[in-house]
């Protein structure tokens, strides 16, 4: 992982000669991915170094289902497809599964956040399903 | 059905609510998402 200079603010409680607490925190957005930051100071007895992990809290994917119009009902025999369109503010590919499927359909993920879910109600017998 | 779209951590979902109705020789099956 690269490098990253994030502007930060240091509070800096000496306890003892040999015991500080640091309080860090940081003072700009920083996208997403986990950088590890050199940030320097100085004390009486002279300089130190710390390494500070800054996380960029994870974001939830947004998933949209595209229904064509008058593409609400099938009737047995026919055939529908819905387009859905997954994406994530943080840049990972999301990834789609379907819980509860009806029979004689099937979701395809095509692995880049979209796929398809595809209805064939050839055999359907009960009704009021959900 | 739901659709789930995960990262592996978080996830959004959508809720399609189906129904099938007509007759015993041509049932009509109806979608609508929520």
């Amino acid at each position: 992982m690269g490098s990253r200079r994030v502007a930060l603010i240091c509070t800096v409680l000496v306890i003892s000669p040999v015991l500080m607490l640091w309080a860090l925190s940081p003072q700009e957005q920083v996208s997403a991915g986990d950088d590890w930051l050199p940030v320097s100071s100085a004390n009486s007895a002279g300089s130190i170094a710390l390494t500070v992990r800054v996380a960029v809290a994870n974001r939830a994917p947004v998933l949209s289902v595209s229904i064509p119009l008058g593409a609400e009902s099938v009737p047995e025999g026919g055939h529908l497809e819905y387009g859905l369109a997954a994406e994530d503010p943080d840049g990972t590919v999301p990834s789609l599964i379907a819980v509860g499927l009806l029979k004689n359909s099937v979701l395809v993920d095509s692995g880049n956040g979209n796929g398809v879910l595809v209805f064939n109600p050839a055999s359907i017998k009960r009704a009021n399903t959900r | 059905m739901t659709v789930i779209a995960s990262d592996g951590m978080l996830a959004d979902s959508v809720h399609l609510s189906l129904s099938v109705s007509g007759t015993n020789r041509r049932p009509v099956l109806t979608v609508a998402a929520n």
